[in-house]
């Protein structure tokens, strides 16, 4: 993978009158792993959304090798995997249909390799609502820690999760950044993550 | 001609201080002329021979239509701007253009009633000119609603915005459907191409409403536009810097 | 397999498993079609006048109840956000997203339509009108509640505000399509107004998924 580097430069949004967040800079490049920590409520879905280009910021910019991503969003889109607060996953559909719809690249094999690891082999044939909670949240998991591309954006990927698979998790993760790609996820949790580089506190 | 002497109005401060400098210069000339407009229609103009006096409703039917629809196409106008150039100004001039219009489309089919109960014995009339003005107030209690229902203010403004570009340009379709759709409207008093058919006595007064309730319009716009615009920029630096200038 | 067409055969299959919003729209459709012989009056000659208006209105409300369909349970459930976020365009997802909307909801709609209309006395090449009308209103229509609901996904009770969006925009549609129908019956040709009604479903292919796909994000902000 080419070496990538994400910028964002004196971010400042506003919600209904309340401010979320205010002068984020920071830069991060391949190989980095950002994890976004504050308590609930204190912006961090609302900087990622930011990030992914869902939401306007008020003021300052997010850069993906130097090019804001207002200029050229499919450019930006080609390269990133976003996982939300909501799963995005189609409830009627089974999980096989719902990974093999794949608005991202899909390697295959790739693919089946997560869904292994995250111990859903079994779940393939199911329909989404009648998934758990937990193996819903791992479906969405695999089609974004299986994509291929360069940039993950991954809202509170840990809540829900047995040990097991925030293991798994983790090694994707750091398989991912050893080969170039850069990781933001999102936290309201205290205790360390192994994989991060950096990290940014919001809410102080 | 030099476009960058006007740009420098689409930055919030400079529009303000245009809007509160030069709103008594719309507005009292505005009121003005609809004195002296109402005047001449209601006093000087002769008795129609056909209607009688009940014609002279053509004096305030006319120009509210009449600004009805322009004021629609100036809002979508501003919508458009808004969306594009991502300007507040735009928006807050769209905003408070709508419940204006509104409101004078409210008059102009109240008028429109009041004229028809002794022209053609009932007061409402299914034509195309009443329906069309009928369906455009719908246009513009949509966009209120619209702008009303949805919290985050600036959401509110890019999704009302979308829908004022789509009723404009909807706009013709839905008069041409109506008109088409059979007619018992008068022919217009007033065409650009061929000289009215009205007398000259009954004509001038009825210029001079339309003008004068058009600079009114744009003068309340002046206030209510700059009302508008410091909603939106309350956190700014400049409206600091204008209240300690005025404070002092 | 292009992604376009994958969508399109998605979200048929998605409306499939959703048949109970399909026959929401069906049922609204017959029982606004069968309230006018059942409180007006069954005249042959009356019932013939009004089947055009009755066609026209009776669409326009199946089409108001299913609305919501086409793009809150995407909004939901996160699949829209993935959509906006993926590097294929928007427009062109948005465009089979209503055409598959399209075949589901409308076409149940064109068949039911037959049979309403020979129940309103309707024969022959008139019926052909009649289904012909339903068929070229009902594009127009699914892109004008598309636009709506896609400006209305962030409101939490859009209920009225989506009809007042919508039947201003659909009155063309309205009189138009009735026109048509009406014109069959009584013999005179019709032509004119199904150039109309394919002038706007055109105009309403073109325009109507880049407005919607446009008001989706603005939605999503």
């Amino acid at each position: 993978m080419n070496r990538n580097f994400l910028q964002l430069d004196s971010l400042e949004l506003y919600r209904e009158d309340h401010l979320i967040f205010t002068d984020i800079s920071f830069q991060i490049e391949s190989g980095d792993h950002m994890v976004i920590r504050g308590v609930n409520g204190s912006g961090k879905t609302s900087l990622i959304r930011t990030i992914c280009g869902l939401t306007q910021a008020d003021k300052g910019k997010v850069l993906w090798n130097g090019a804001s991503i207002d200029e050229s969003l499919f450019n930006y889109y080609e390269q990133l995997s976003y996982l939300g607060h909501k799963n995005g996953l189609i409830p009627e559909l089974t999980l096989d249909e719902n990974l093999d719809y794949g608005i991202g690249q899909i390697d295959k094999d790739g693919q089946d390799q997560v869904i292994d690891g995250f111990r859903l082999g079994d779940l393939r044939e199911s329909l989404i609502q009648n998934l758990s909670n937990g193996e819903s949240r791992k479906t969405a998991l695999s089609r974004v820690v299986s994509s291929k591309k360069p940039l993950w954006v991954l809202d509170e990927p840990y809540a829900n999760l047995d040990s097991n698979s925030i293991n798994y998790l983790n090694n994707r993760i750091g398989d991912h950044i050893s080969t170039g790609g850069i990781v933001i996820t999102s936290t309201n949790r205290d205790d360390s993550i192994t994989t991060k580089t950096t990290e940014l506190l919001l809410g102080s | 001609m030099n476009f960058k002497r006007f740009y420098k109005y689409g930055s919030p401060p400079n529009y303000f201080r245009l809007c509160l400098k030069y709103e008594n210069w719309f507005t009292v000339p505005g009121c003005l002329l609809i004195i002296i407009g109402c005047y001449g229609g209601l006093f000087l103009a002769p008795p129609d021979y056909q209607m009688g006096d009940a014609f002279r409703i053509i004096y305030f039917h006319v120009p509210s239509a009449y600004l009805s629809m322009s004021a629609y196409a100036y809002m979508a106008l501003a919508a458009l701007v808004g969306i594009v150039w991502r300007s507040n100004v735009a928006f807050s001039v769209a905003k408070s253009i709508a419940p204006f219009g509104a409101s004078f489309t409210f008059l102009a089919l109240v008028t429109g009633m009041l004229w028809g109960k002794p022209m053609w014995g009932t007061a409402w009339v299914w034509d195309a000119r009443l329906t069309s003005e009928f369906i455009l107030l719908l246009l513009y209690l949509g966009y209120i609603l619209l702008h009303a229902s949805i919290r985050e203010q600036k959401k509110a403004d890019r999704a009302s915005s979308v829908l004022a570009i789509v009723g404009v340009i909807n706009l013709p379709i839905i008069h041409y459907s109506v008109v088409w759709w059979n007619t018992l409207h008068q022919a217009s008093t007033i065409s650009k191409l061929s000289s009215p058919s009205i007398a000259g006595e009954m004509l001038w007064p009825l210029l001079v409403m339309i003008f004068g309730y058009g600079l009114f319009f744009w003068g309340v716009i002046c206030r209510s536009g700059a009302t508008e615009l410091l909603k939106r920029e309350k956190r700014s630096n400049w409206i600091k810097e204008y209240v300690e200038e005025y404070q002092s | 397999m292009n992604i376009y067409l994958k969508t399109f055969v998605r979200e048929i299959k998605v409306s499939m498993k959703r048949w109970s919003d399909i026959l929401t729209g069906v049922i609204m459709f017959v029982l606004v079609a069968i309230i006018f012989p059942l409180t007006v009056g069954s005249d042959q000659m009356f019932l013939i006048k009004i089947i055009g208006p009755v066609m026209l209105l009776s669409a326009l409300l199946a089409s108001l109840i299913s609305m919501q369909n086409i793009f809150k349970p995407d909004f939901l459930n996160g699949s829209l956000e993935q959509l906006a976020l993926s590097h294929h365009s928007l427009n062109g997802l948005i465009l089979m997203k209503i055409l598959s909307y399209w075949a589901t909801s409308s076409l149940p709609l064109v068949v039911v339509s037959i049979f309403i209309a020979s129940t309103y006395y309707v024969t022959g090449l008139s019926l052909g009108v009649v289904v012909a009308t339903v068929l070229l209103s009902s594009t127009t229509l699914v892109n004008i509640s598309a636009l709506a609901a896609a400006l209305t996904l962030s409101v939490r009770y859009p209920g009225a505000l989506m009809t007042l969006i919508l039947f201003p925009l659909s009155l063309p549609i309205l009189i138009f399509g009735s026109k048509a129908i009406e014109y069959s019956i009584v013999g005179i040709d019709s032509s004119g107004p199904f150039y109309f009604l394919t002038g706007m479903m055109l105009l309403s292919f073109s325009l109507g998924p880049i407005a919607t796909a446009f008001a989706i994000r603005i939605s999503l902000d």
